[in-house]
């Protein structure tokens, strides 16, 4: 891996951690694992399929509580960020950044690069639980080889806990759920490589 | 109000049961931190008044009483009026009663019985000594029009504060805005409804509320079928032609009663209902996918900011 790419790939991983306050424990950066890397290689990503990834925030007993900053994204088999599915930050004052990064996924950047979305109206979803889809495509909207991915999703709170969850998964032509264990932000999370509906 | 200032934009889980949005230009800091302590204590405030859920609430009190006029609540009183209103100018589309319904076909009982009580009003309502009697002893829900008007309200009382200058509060899909600048609402795909999902629409709201029903998040099975919880009053069949609903209006009440009403009705008598009232924008996805709007939404839809 060349330092820069490396560095991307880094300042991705810590962007809630330098964001939280200190005194955040970083947890859960490990080795990856090379295994299945060789999964479907060559092959262009299936449009048949698409990963479905459902997570739960961790709710206190009781009562209301806010939202912590939460990052969804998907790395490749080498550590380098892919594509990022959702970015929760904290966005007081001038210009909220997730805005920016979202812009994507509204399907804006390509068509109406000035439309920013405030807000969305939809029926009503149970509290705390979200779910992200990928598409197979990177963060310049090309598409990616079949192949083992690395999906993770980061939660911090200022002044608070920070957690990362993250799970290798082989998406090729196969379909394939999995529970992943929670941490005191995100009570838990299942993924699920499937058909699309 | 004041001019624009910093922007901050809270998120809070488990109001109403669902997620809770609120996006200001606010003085500082502490304005915002003001405005959302206002807008729960409103919310808060309200929803003892109108919850169908609590057992204590001013609604679920009188829904004790039958046959009997009994003095309420300025807010209950409004809420009364404005669904018995909504149910005669939907056609019956809306209907309080709706969750008896609901009940009976989660339960596997028979419907038919409590679709022909619901065909009747369900109170009566005395504005000058205001008052109002309960005329049919079934459970009733306020639900499909408290959640925007309680959503109205927070938004308002958000709005007279004096460190803010634009409001838009969204609670579970339901949206009001107050302010000076227009605001980009994007309306959940249902068929493809993930947070990071592409909207099928795109409308500019300004000083208007908007919201959305529809099936696709919530449900009930029998006989082992999912079903809407939404439920045709008049049939008491779950809603199956309309998978999702949305209505702009000026108050979030208004949008929330005919975004339920809009999801039993057809798309040409849901147009219709929208274009007589005046003011109202409406967007009807069918199951088969056809997209039906009124021109008052076009014209929301074609201004971009």
């Amino acid at each position: 891996m060349s330092q820069s790419r490396y560095e991307a790939a880094m300042s991705r991983r810590t962007l809630l951690g330098r964001l939280a306050a200190a005194g955040a424990s970083y947890i859960g950066l490990t080795a990856f694992s090379r295994a299945g890397i060789a999964l479907g290689q060559g092959a262009k990503w299936d449009d048949n399929f698409e990963l479905s990834v459902d997570f739960d925030i961790a709710q206190p007993t009781g009562g209301r509580y806010h939202r912590p900053y939460v990052a969804v994204w998907i790395e490749d088999s080498a550590g380098h960020p892919i594509r990022t599915l959702l970015l929760w930050v904290n966005n007081t004052g001038r210009g909220p950044r997730y805005i920016k990064e979202l812009r994507r996924w509204f399907g804006v950047e390509s068509a109406n690069a000035q439309q920013i979305i405030s807000s969305v109206s939809s029926a009503t979803r149970q509290s705390g639980k979200y779910n992200v889809v990928w598409n197979g495509r990177d963060d310049a909207g090309k598409v990616v080889d079949q192949g083992t991915y690395r999906v993770l999703i980061e939660a911090a709170r200022e002044h608070g806990s920070y957690g990362v969850i993250q799970q290798d998964l082989a998406m090729a032509t196969s379909p394939k759920a999995m529970d992943l264990q929670g941490n005191e932000e995100i009570a838990g999370a299942h993924i699920e490589f499937r058909r699309r509906k | 109000m004041l001019k624009s200032r910093k922007r901050y934009d809270v998120h809070i889980e488990n109001v109403l049961g669902t997620s809770l949005q609120l996006l200001l230009a606010a003085h500082d800091r502490d304005a915002a931190r003001e405005a959302e302590r206002v807008a729960l204590e409103e919310i808060d405030r309200l929803t003892r008044i109108l919850s169908s859920y609590s057992p204590d609430s001013e609604f679920a009190q009188w829904q004790e009483t039958l046959e009997s006029d009994i003095a309420v609540s300025d807010e209950l009183l409004e809420m009364l009026e404005a669904a018995e209103s909504w149910w005669r100018k939907t056609n019956g589309a809306f209907n309080a009663g709706a969750s008896a319904i609901a009940a009976c076909l989660t339960a596997g009982d028979q419907v038919t019985g409590v679709v022909s009580r619901v065909q009747e009003p369900l109170w009566r309502i005395d504005t000058s000594r205001r008052t109002a009697r309960r005329l049919v002893d079934m459970s009733m829900s306020l639900d499909a029009i408290a959640k925007g008007f309680i959503v109205a309200r927070a938004g308002a009382a958000v709005a007279a504060l004096s460190g803010i200058a634009d409001v838009l509060l969204n609670i579970g899909g339901d949206i009001q805005h107050f302010g000076n600048g227009a605001h980009q609402i994007g309306i959940t795909d249902p068929r493809q409804p993930a947070e990071n999902g592409a909207a099928m629409s795109k409308v500019r709201i300004h000083n208007e509320a908007i919201a959305t029903s529809g099936g696709y998040r919530r449900g009930f099975i029998a006989n082992g079928v999912q079903h809407s919880h939404i439920i045709d009053p008049r049939t008491g069949h779950p809603a199956t032609g309309i998978i999702s609903a949305s209505v702009i209006a000026a108050d979030c009440a208004t949008a929330d009663a005919l975004s339920t009403a809009f999801s039993v009705l057809r798309p040409d008598e849901s147009v219709d209902i929208a274009n007589g009232i005046g003011g109202v924008s409406c967007l009807l996805l069918s199951r088969d996918g056809t997209l039906t709007t009124n021109s008052l939404w076009d014209h929301h839809e074609s201004i971009t900011l």
